[in-house]
């Protein structure tokens, strides 16, 4: 069985026994500031397990490498201006491009390694796991090409700017506040409005300045760098022999010349 | 930004990369699983001391504004949103979602606690930072994750590069007359813009060109060996042993109730002796590892030895 798999049912494994502690309120199972810890961690483990199952691609640790230092940078110069940065629209357009799993690990790099200059606590793993589902998505959605328009682009990372803060805020609300409630979560978010509203502004104007345009060359590296050689078909078979370029969705298949 | 990390030879700094994680490891448990305000105490007393054996008590301590943000945040946010608590000290006007303010001293109480839980993890994290050489726990993973330690090992390496790349590249467009710093801010930032594309170009362009390097040594061919840098020594069993003790601690504490504290509806702590004896242990373990830290650094035979 893959590693992989075994992280999912031990995720799926945790959280029943963690149903279970909460209704029955057992001690550990019901402390809600450890467990979510643990759930986080655990989806982490499972989508690290993933990108590590995949077959060898140097080129893809490479350009992950790069993306997550530009978001990494992006991070560092304007970590002045609270809630700005350009990260999180640097890891939605690599997911968009490149597909979900590179997206994630664009994600989740950046805030592990941005916190090494910024700082870590308690919120790098749940930054990791915000801009890492910003990243999944993001992918999930280039496989239909939905965010193709200026605009589209622009409205969907300023949304995940939002829902980036609102991400970070569960783990203050469900480790830090009791009782648990809507006025909690409403209080909690209207503290870190400010913030949130900056870094969707912030995402909105890095997504409608810059986007289009690096989409495409996004795109343009991935048709000249990531594809793959196919073999050629037995005698009598149908196909031909080619390439398939690109990287996890985005599969398109290139004819060598004069085969 | 947070100070990062420096050497600066201290005892645990000097041991395996592991000992530290785990000694904060522990630390964090006592920070989640009690909340018992004398367990927060201990575990922020612990770290400082910890903190102090390596000589970084000053980088750790500059954590102290955040910890007083986010510790003010939790004791106004609790006492506005729990409405349990039979020692009332004010009753506000009725508002829309939040309802009928009315604030107990429980509510106070527990807000406090939960800041000062909040501050202890952070400045526990903060305790890693200054302590752990990030490379050297992506050292660690080098075995198990190859693949995402390896992204994560370049990106850090490329940050510094990507900076003197952009420098680079605005004094180039900056001799070609193709950037303003004269005008309006927009007017500026209007004629930087094409340097972000050129940014991405170039790093694609060297990220690409390291895949193939990497490629053409052989990375990826087979299965890599490694080199195991780090060996345990004696001062990594001291600190160990130390972790153990105090998760060993915390863990019974839990468990037989002498480190629960009930705040509602009225405080109470049902072992407030077998509390501090619990709190007391992290803090003892750290202080005898500030002394042997101390020891360790003044005979050349301890250093030998462990």
């Amino acid at each position: 069985m893959r590693k992989s798999t075994v992280a999912f049912l031990v995720l799926l494994g945790f959280l029943g026994l963690w149903a279970v502690g909460e209704s029955l309120e057992i001690g550990v199972l019901s402390n809600l500031a450890f467990m979510t810890l643990v759930a986080v961690a655990l989806v982490l483990a499972y989508f690290y397990l993933r990108f590590e199952e995949r077959r060898s691609d140097t080129k893809l640790v490479a350009l992950i490498a790069t993306m997550s230092a530009l978001s990494v940078g992006g991070r560092c110069l304007f970590a002045a201006i609270p809630g700005v940065q350009p990260s999180t629209f640097i890891v939605i357009i690599t997911g968009y491009v490149y597909g979900p799993l590179a997206g994630f690990m664009v994600g989740a790099t950046t805030a592990l390694v941005s916190n090494i200059f910024l700082g870590h606590g308690p919120w790098t793993i749940w930054q990791m796991f915000a801009w890492g589902l910003a990243g999944l998505v993001s992918g999930l959605l280039g496989r239909w090409r939905l965010l193709e328009g200026r605009w589209s682009l622009a409205w969907y990372c300023a949304a995940w700017g939002l829902l980036f803060g609102w991400i970070l805020n569960v783990y203050f609300v469900l480790g830090f506040v009791h009782p648990v409630t809507t006025g909690a979560f409403l209080a909690t978010y209207a503290a870190s409005a400010w913030f949130d509203a900056l870094h969707a502004a912030g995402n909105f104007v890095f997504a409608f300045a810059l986007g289009p345009v690096m989409i495409a060359m996004l795109r343009r590296y991935q048709a000249r760098f990531f594809f793959e050689h196919v073999a050629p078909s037995p005698p009598g078979g149908q196909g031909e022999g080619g390439f398939h370029a690109g990287s996890g969705h985005d599969v398109t298949e290139v004819e060598v010349p004069g085969s | 930004m947070m100070p990062a990390y420096r050497m600066k030879h201290g005892l645990l700094q000097e041991s395996h990369p592991l000992t530290p994680l785990l000694l904060a490891c522990s630390l964090l448990l006592l920070c989640l699983l009690s909340s018992n305000p004398l367990s927060q105490l201990s575990a922020i007393a612990a770290s400082a001391i910890l903190a102090l054996s390596s000589g970084v008590l000053r980088e750790w301590a500059s954590w102290w504004k955040l910890c007083l943000v986010v510790f003010i945040m939790a004791l106004v946010i609790n006492p506005l949103v729990a409405r349990a608590g039979a020692t009332v000290i004010w009753q506000g006007p009725s508002l829309p979602v939040l309802g009928r303010l009315q604030v107990t001293a429980e509510a106070v109480a527990f807000g406090a606690v939960m800041g000062l839980r909040l501050a202890a993890v952070i400045w526990v994290f903060a305790l890693v930072t200054v302590l752990v050489d990030p490379d050297s726990v992506l050292g660690l993973l080098k075995g198990h994750g190859s693949r995402s330690a390896l992204a994560s090992a370049l990106s850090m390496r490329m940050v510094p590069t990507t900076f003197r790349d952009a420098s680079d590249l605005l004094d180039a467009q900056r001799a070609r007359g193709l950037v303003r710093d004269s005008g309006g801010r927009l007017t500026k930032l209007k004629s930087r813009l094409p340097l972000v594309r050129r940014m991405l170009a170039t790093s694609l362009d060297r990220g690409i060109g390291m895949a193939e390097a990497m490629e053409s040594r052989g990375y990826g061919s087979s299965r890599r060996t490694r080199y195991r840098e780090y060996a345990l020594r004696g001062r990594d069993v001291a600190g160990l042993s130390a972790a153990a003790c105090i998760a060993v601690v915390v863990i019974s504490g839990v468990a037989s109730g002498a480190l629960t504290v009930s705040f509602y509806p009225r405080l109470s702590m049902d072992h407030p002796a077998g509390a501090m004896i619990a709190a007391a242990v992290p803090v003892l373990a750290a202080l005898a590892l500030l002394g042997l830290s101390r020891l360790w650094k003044r005979s050349n035979w301890l250093k030998s030895r462990i």
